[in-house]
């Protein structure tokens, strides 16, 4: 009986070591490589019993974080593979890298100005409100969501809340953990090592449906408004640290409450509504500068994507 | 009895979870084309770009930037802290980078969603448009336009930047 309880302990324990540590920094499952069994006084917990609290552990710890880098880039193509077979790109180039530069402008000022592929960005021909996040950091901006910018700092706001997205995971925490846990299972058979084989059809559909989680959450239901607030704070981070007007992002939501049809299939489903939004943005603005140069960007948006 | 057990327990894991950091002597970089530039801020000029997997000693920090000496060539420079990764990136399947890696440290390595899943879901997926993804990863701002765009905008000064992460 002490020894159930002492045992829950531990994992309790594991399991705090596991929420307060940083996803990059530790990893528990190698801290307690070393261990074979603990003795703690005369309490001593077996090395199957160590390897039995290892394995619980090291499933939540792979569940949590352990999706790696070139995973997520995986997620994230297969995310903008299948809302680039719903809407095309739109591909003049002198568009093309007028929104890549205002992105990269932001990402690289935020906490993750790199990813394993890389920021990219494009405009999609659709009139609906729109801009998702792929995981990764491919950022997709429709035409209807341009119209709510009246400049380079609105569709600055408009960027920073998707590399927010980006930054903060939402796309990924939308694949169920369950898929996740078995995706991981898989990869730790002996048969995983070798190309081909069963796994790799069973990898293939845990893939499929993952990808299913995180568009239908981008496209249909959309995320928390948690998330949604989480992303807005963050923009905001980013918008200052880059010299836009971090006030450009309620602008936009200003104008885009406008525009918004309130039955619509864009970002009125996806997305709190942008009021309220604005209420919640208002302390954070409190303090925001109006940053030198707006006139300038205003111009070059004007040249570039004026006409769109 | 109990409550004395799970305390010193408590303390037993959150000392041994914390410290992993500073343990670990190299880490590794976890973007396809990591940046290393000449100064810790995120438009210093970029002097090398290490890939991923590849091993870097730290030998300084600086806020959200460490300064780093990659293992393979020697080279040496500023990287985000965000690039790196606390653990061995095994390429390719079976290749162990050192004598003693566990299994966690391989599951990194190339195993899971990869190339070989995304063609066999490619094959079996309609609607799908990977031409136009790989058009849009394609698409880079060299150095020069960055420095052009954010100058004559009256945005962040190119070399100096505000050195954030401080």
């Amino acid at each position: 009986m002490a020894n159930k309880r002492a045992l829950l302990a531990v994992l309790f324990s594991a399991c705090c070591a596991l929420l307060i540590s940083g996803c990059e920094t530790t990893n528990v499952g190698n801290v307690m490589d070393g261990l074979g069994a603990i003795q703690v006084g005369s309490f001593r917990l077996s090395e199957s019993q160590v390897g039995a609290i290892k394995k619980t552990a090291q499933a939540m710890d792979k569940a949590f974080t352990d999706i790696t880098p070139e995973q997520e880039y995986y997620v994230g193509r297969a995310v903008g593979a299948t809302l680039l077979g719903k809407y095309s790109p739109r591909t003049e180039a002198k568009a093309v890298q007028y929104l890549n530069l205002v992105g990269q402008s932001l990402a690289r000022v935020s906490d993750m100005p790199e990813t394993y592929g890389g920021y990219h960005f494009v405009l999609l021909e659709d009139d609906a409100i729109n801009a998702f996040a792929a995981p990764g950091g491919l950022i997709f901006v429709s035409r209807g969501m341009l119209r709510c910018c009246q400049d380079e700092d609105t569709l600055a706001a408009v960027l920073a809340h998707e590399i927010a997205h980006v930054q903060l995971k939402h796309g990924l925490q939308a694949i169920k953990t369950s898929r996740l846990t078995n995706a991981f299972s898989i990869m730790a058979t002996e048969g995983a090592k070798q190309a081909g084989g069963p796994q790799l059809a069973q990898l293939t559909g845990i893939f499929e449906d993952s990808i299913h989680d995180v568009t239908a959450t981008l496209v249909n239901s959309g995320y928390s408004r948690a998330s949604e607030r989480e992303a807005d704070a963050t923009a905001l981070v980013i918008l200052g640290r880059a010299g836009y007007d971090q006030r450009a992002l309620a602008g936009m939501l200003t104008e885009m409450k406008k525009r918004l049809n309130p039955q619509g299939l864009d970002f009125a489903k996806t997305h709190p509504d942008p009021a309220d939004r604005i209420v919640e943005l208002e302390p954070l603005l409190a303090e925001a500068k109006t940053p030198a140069g707006k006139t300038q960007r205003q111009q070059r948006f004007k040249s570039v994507l004026g006409s769109i | 009895m109990g409550i004395p057990r799970k305390i010193l327990l408590l303390l037993l894991f959150c000392l041994l979870a914390t410290p992993a950091l500073a343990k670990q002597e190299w880490l590794s970089v976890a973007v396809r084309n990591g940046a290393l530039r000449q100064q810790p801020m995120p438009f210093g000029k970029v002097v090398a770009s290490l890939g991923y997997g590849e091993r870097v000693d730290v030998l300084a920090e600086q806020g959200l930037w460490l300064k780093v000496r990659d293992q393979g060539q020697g080279r040496e420079g500023w990287m985000h802290r965000a690039s790196l990764i606390a653990k061995a990136i095994v390429l390719k399947p079976g290749e162990r980078v050192r004598a003693g890696a566990s299994e966690d440290e391989l599951a990194l390595g190339g195993k899971g969603f990869n190339a070989q899943v995304e063609a066999e879901y490619k094959a079996h997926q309609k609607n799908l448009d990977y031409a136009s993804v790989d058009w849009m990863e394609r698409i880079q701002v060299s150095q020069e336009a960055m420095r052009e765009f954010l100058a004559k905008g009256g945005l962040q000064i190119p070399e100096g930047g505000n050195g954030h992460g401080k």
